[in-house]
């Protein structure tokens, strides 16, 4: 009995499908940028109609984290600044906040990124967290500045709360392919 | 090459990690208001998503609206009769009370208002940042539309266009934390400036001897920002009073939701006070007095 051919995607449907694994760092600049505007897209227009106008679910903090970790310092540098450019010019949030709080968590990255066994939870769990904390504080301090004044009420505390938890379990569910080994994690 | 290199991006990143935040706060901490070519091409590139997202949406809500709840079409159908009745009479009673309005003020000497030209939008996005809320609507530079022009819903004042794209618009909402207007106390007549505060409120601070009531209506006073006069601002909530301070902060509530907000309104004519400062300083007016200021 002669061995039955496998079936064989065609060409285009496996681009097609490739196109699918949405994923921070494919190590093709064209899908980073494209995977980065769907992902700012969602965040800015499609989340906001579903969860409200509290500002529970942040897809860009864990997106970037990730890709400041696993990509190539220039690459991760300027998809960085790209996600940050996206966030302050679709928001009303003063020109240049998230270009400097995302700087500072590249410095950050960049620094401690040799020194840390990326094939563990521990490390991507820390930096995710002290990320997200950094952002919230740094837009709460910012709105501080701009109004001179500073109310955090409860459910200001848990708003926050959820949003940090959700950025650590996005962080974490994004770095999974790359903390087994499916994808490297790119060095200097 | 590659340590040297190495040690040169670890100085570099490290030392512009410790100036940028400096750089940051020493700015006007403002938006980008007048942004360059490249961040509009970047919104732009993103609002076919939005676009898609948005008349997915509406068609299906418009579906459902339109066939599953058609059984309650014909309840509301006759409700509506009556009160289209009951509206009618009483359009005919305002049209006689604004025959009657215009004779006075023009036996009065007073200055009609001038017609806005009004441009209706749809909101196509709101950016979910609770500390910087914006709105996205779907007219742009292609339509007319320019930065600082006032928006508008039938509630009343909902902000000013803060940028412009080729095909959208964003809007910087009354309770931003960075906008500000000239309003007045309908009842007793007072002007104050209104800024924006966190929490869908906004702040106005006027002097303790200012008689000020909870529930007392705010309105534009029409002096600046192109608003015209007399419109709906907001409603006050709270007063509160500092022993220390010579001022009274009133807390209002605006009576536009923005958060239910689907159409508005673009007030695209031009403001008078504007216009006449830059005809006669023309359009680097201020970049020349600050100039001018700084003795350069």
């Amino acid at each position: 009995m002669p061995a039955q051919t496998p079936w064989i995607i065609p060409t285009p449907f496996a681009n097609f499908k490739e196109l699918l694994k949405v994923r921070p760092y494919t190590g093709s600049l064209r899908k980073d940028i494209f995977y980065l505007f769907i992902i700012c897209a969602i965040h800015q227009s499609i989340l906001p109609s579903i969860v409200g106008r509290y500002h529970l679910v942040d897809l860009m903090t864990p997106w970037l984290i990730v890709t400041l970790v696993v990509a190539p310092l220039g690459r991760g540098l300027l998809l960085t600044i790209l996600g940050a450019l996206l966030m302050e010019t679709g928001s009303t949030a003063p020109a240049g906040m998230y270009l400097t709080a995302f700087w500072m968590i590249a410095t950050g990255v960049f620094l401690s990124k040799a020194s840390l066994s990326w094939r563990h939870y521990f490390p991507w769990i820390v930096t995710l967290t002290i990320a997200e904390l950094w952002i919230i504080l740094f837009e709460l301090f910012v709105n501080a500045v701009i109004l001179n004044n500073f109310e955090f009420t409860l459910q200001d505390f848990a708003i926050q709360s959820t949003r940090l938890g959700f950025g650590i379990a996005l962080g974490m569910v994004l770095c999974h392919r790359f903390r087994t080994g499916d994808d490297p994690v790119g060095n200097f | 090459m590659k340590d040297s290199f190495k040690r040169f991006a670890t100085f570099f990143m490290l030392a512009s990690a410790l100036v940028a935040p400096f750089i940051f706060f020493s700015s006007p901490l403002r938006s980008w208001q007048n942004p360059h070519w490249f961040f509009t091409l970047l919104q732009d590139a993103i609002h076919p998503v939005e676009r898609v997202w948005h008349n997915t949406t509406e068609g299906v809500t418009s579906w459902w609206h339109t066939y599953i709840n058609l059984t309650r079409a014909a309840g509301e159908n006759d409700e509506l009769k009556q009160k289209l009745n009951q509206l009618e009479a009483r359009i005919l009673a305002f049209d006689e009370q604004m025959l009657e309005n215009q004779r006075l003020r023009k036996l009065l000497g007073f200055s009609s208002r001038s017609e806005k030209k009004l441009l209706a939008a749809e909101v196509v996005g709101h950016n979910p940042f609770a500390t910087f809320e914006a709105l996205r609507i779907s007219r742009g530079a292609l339509d007319g539309i320019r930065a600082g022009m006032p928006v508008v819903a039938a509630d009343g004042i909902v902000g000013k266009i803060i940028r412009a794209g080729q095909t959208f618009s964003d809007v910087q909402l009354l309770v931003d934390s960075d906008f500000h207007m000239d309003v007045l106390l309908q009842r007793t007549r007072v002007r104050g400036v209104l800024s924006g505060a966190t929490k869908g409120h906004c702040i106005l601070q006027l002097h303790k001897r200012v008689e000020i009531r909870i529930g007392d209506t705010l309105i534009t006073s029409g002096i600046v920002g192109g608003y015209p006069k007399g419109l709906p601002v907001g409603r006050v909530i709270r007063i509160t009073h500092e022993t220390e301070n010579v001022a009274q902060s009133v807390t209002v509530e605006p009576w536009v939701d923005h958060r239910r907000l689907e159409e508005v309104m673009v007030i695209v004519s031009p403001d008078p006070e504007l216009e006449t400062i830059l005809e006669a300083g023309g359009p680097q007016w201020s970049q020349r007095a600050l100039n001018k200021h700084l003795g350069e």
